[in-house]
């Protein structure tokens, strides 16, 4: 069997049904054998696409995402995609083509040590030097890809190994390594630093939606009391609605949540790594508080603040353990009366259509089987701010890495993923070009996928800084010269609409929900507006900033 | 503070690369090296000593997680005198390792 075929094998007896990819001179033989497989293959325009609706399909899914590309300017293309991945810690494989081993350190045609350049950036990276072991390094890919804090692996697979000659292998079925069970001693410590606080408040993040721990979640919010605060990845962990829910925390957290987590005296961070977008000034987050830290991996624990009781492993088990109710009735008094108060407001008369009105009328139509990818900038901190997720899959956004143009990507990855439901991609006129060429992608598959851009012919959060931080110093922001995007999707085949007035909102809503197929839905917006509140950078999360525009 | 990181890791490709380019980008600076095979070819076993202002040990939990690496030990030394060690065992990759 030629060591291609192998590759598909072993991808369909991992349950792969779904890969993105795009051919090139060293991965022909896998494309070759790909011509008699069953596996979906999605011919994205840009491998940096095929990385990226990987990516996006493995969060909307839970699966691992896979991608395809060739050697050299293929492999290169996928980097930014799997390092949004790792940084995401989301489960995808990457397969990349590469020369042949003959020609290997010569500097040949497209040739790149990919397997090198993947070293920082994934969880674990091979390059196959005998096609008799690929079925078992495709295994031992998808099973560290999911294991533990998952992450994305590579395999690098020389031409030559892709067209040898070897005996048919053995299949081995999926095989997912489970965590360890938290240890009972730190559960205990848990239980009684709960008991005895009397400001507690829950810092919620991404793993939770990757533990799928969102019920056990919210079974702990609801027997403990405790007031809940989440990170743009934790978005949706806990119903956006819920009354304990106080929203997100960090720079562009609500004043509810960052005035919390400064004034709690115990702060319980379930799956997420203290990351400095939600602390702001380190020594000054959550001065006050003793630390719960729980989470998968080791190397997060301490590793940005001294946690008083790490909890390693399992969430849904450390969770169910912790079921005590303390007393503190007055604390959440307290955090509820912040969050009335400070709640936003969206009835500020606008001569635009204004971005944060929008998102929240799409967030009170939609149901809870919306995806929504947004891509990078100010329209996806208006996402997190203003959209209220019912489950965390349902939000996609790029976090650690912050990369433009993952947005649509994303979203034909969750589409494929979940043809049932309907995905919305928010974008920015910035990041949109970043990867508008999957507008042909989406029209290839006849992808029902729906793409709001906001449009404030800027790179606006760039922009916002240097209004605020470089003396508004405007430099290369001006995007007053961006194409007409009706137009250009248009062109692509794909229907568009232009929403400039206030009152056109609830009709473009409708469609947006409704429509069969794709819709491409243009939104121009006031220039001027900007993302509030605002931790300036190095500043204490109570430093927020709010608009001094009237 | 100068320490030095005792690890075993398999004998595969690229595996010493992966942990020098680690400590590397977590802002440790390398001192010393010295790594050979172990007779039977199976593991590499490395002494490197490194300088930082940062903690070793979150440095350590970060190699340990490497899939080709199987014990981290952290020396601390000082003027030659043998403080103690931390150690390592490598949890999850060992344990997705073992599966396999």
């Amino acid at each position: 069997m030629k060591g291609a075929e192998i590759l598909i094998k072993a991808l369909e007896a991992e349950g792969v049904d779904t890969i993105f990819g795009y051919p090139g001179g060293a991965i022909m033989p896998v494309y070759d054998a790909l011509y008699d497989s069953k596996l979906k293959h999605i011919l994205v325009r840009h491998e940096q696409a095929a990385a990226l609706a990987a990516d996006g399909y493995a969060r909307a899914s839970g699966r691992v995402g896979v991608c395809l590309a060739t050697s050299g300017p293929g492999a290169t293309n996928l980097l930014t995609g799997i390092a949004n991945a790792f940084l995401d810690s989301v489960p995808m494989v990457a397969i990349t083509g590469q020369v042949p081993q003959s020609v290997i350190g010569t500097d040949a045609f497209q040739e790149v040590d990919v397997f090198g350049l993947s070293f920082p950036i994934v969880k674990h990276s091979f390059l196959v030097r005998d096609a008799s072991e690929l079925a078992s390094i495709v295994h031992m890919a998808f099973s560290i890809a999911a294991s533990g804090r998952p992450g994305p692996v590579l395999i690098d697979l020389p031409k030559d190994v892709a067209t040898a000659d070897v005996p048919e292998p053995v299949f081995a079925e999926p095989e997912f390594v489970g965590l360890q069970h938290p240890e009972a001693r730190q559960l205990h410590f848990a239980r009684e630093y709960i008991a005895a606080s009397a400001r507690p408040l829950i810092y919620a993040g991404g793993g939770i939606r990757i533990a799928q721990a969102a019920s056990e979640l919210r079974s702990f919010v609801e027997a403990t009391g405790i007031p809940i605060v989440t990170t743009l990845q934790g978005l949706g962990s806990i119903p956006g609605e819920h009354p304990l829910n106080l929203g997100m925390l960090g720079m562009h957290g609500t004043k509810a949540a960052n005035f919390a987590v400064q004034s709690c005296d115990l702060l319980i961070c379930v799956g997420a790594r203290f990351d400095d977008r939600v602390t702001g000034k380190l020594a000054e987050f959550a001065p006050h508080a003793r630390v719960i830290h729980m989470d998968a991996d080791p190397a997060e624990i301490s590793k940005l603040r001294s946690a008083d009781c790490g909890v390693l492993g399992d969430i849904k088990t450390a969770l169910n353990f912790l079921h005590v109710e303390p007393e503190i009735n007055a604390w959440v008094e307290e955090c509820l009366a912040n969050k009335q108060q400070f709640a936003f407001s969206y009835d500020a008369p606008t001569e635009h259509v204004y971005a944060p009105r929008f998102i929240s009328r799409l967030s009170q139509a939609a149901d809870e089987n919306t995806f929504i990818s947004s891509d990078v900038g100010q329209h996806q901190m208006w996402v997190a701010q203003h959209y209220q997720f019912r489950r965390p899959e349902t939000h996609l956004s790029s976090g650690g890495l912050g990369t433009m143009g993952f947005g649509m990507p994303a979203g034909i990855g969750a589409i494929l993923a979940n043809p049932d439901a309907r995905v919305v991609t928010i974008s920015g006129d910035g990041s949109i070009m970043m990867n508008i060429q999957e507008l042909a992608t989406v029209k290839r598959y006849k992808l029902p996928l729906k793409i709001v851009v906001f449009d404030n012919q800027a790179l606006g959060m760039v922009r916002q800084w240097q209004e605020l931080f470089f003396s508004e110093r405007y430099s290369e922001v001006d995007l007053s010269d961006n194409p007409d995007f009706v137009l250009v999707a248009q062109a692509f085949g794909i229907p568009a609409i232009r929403v400039e007035h206030n009152h056109e909102i609830d009709a473009a809503i409708h469609r947006i929900l409704n429509d069969d197929g794709p819709l491409f839905v243009h939104v121009p917006i006031d220039p001027r507006e900007n993302v509030w509140p605002l931790v300036p950078p190095g500043k204490s999360n109570t430093q927020m900033m709010e608009t001094t525009r009237q | 503070m100068r320490v030095t990181l005792e690890i075993r890791m398999a004998n595969a490709e690229g595996a010493l690369e992966r942990i020098l380019g680690r400590l590397r980008q977590r802002c440790f600076s390398i001192c010393s090296i010295t790594a050979d095979r172990s007779s039977d070819h199976q593991f590499i076993d490395a002494f490197i000593s490194v300088e930082s202002s940062r903690p070793i040990e979150i440095a350590a939990k970060q190699i340990a997680k490497l899939f080709d690496v199987t014990q981290v030990k952290v020396h601390y030394t000082e003027a030659g005198v043998h403080r103690g060690y931390w150690q390592q065992q490598t949890s999850g990759q060992a344990e997705a390792r073992a599966s396999v």
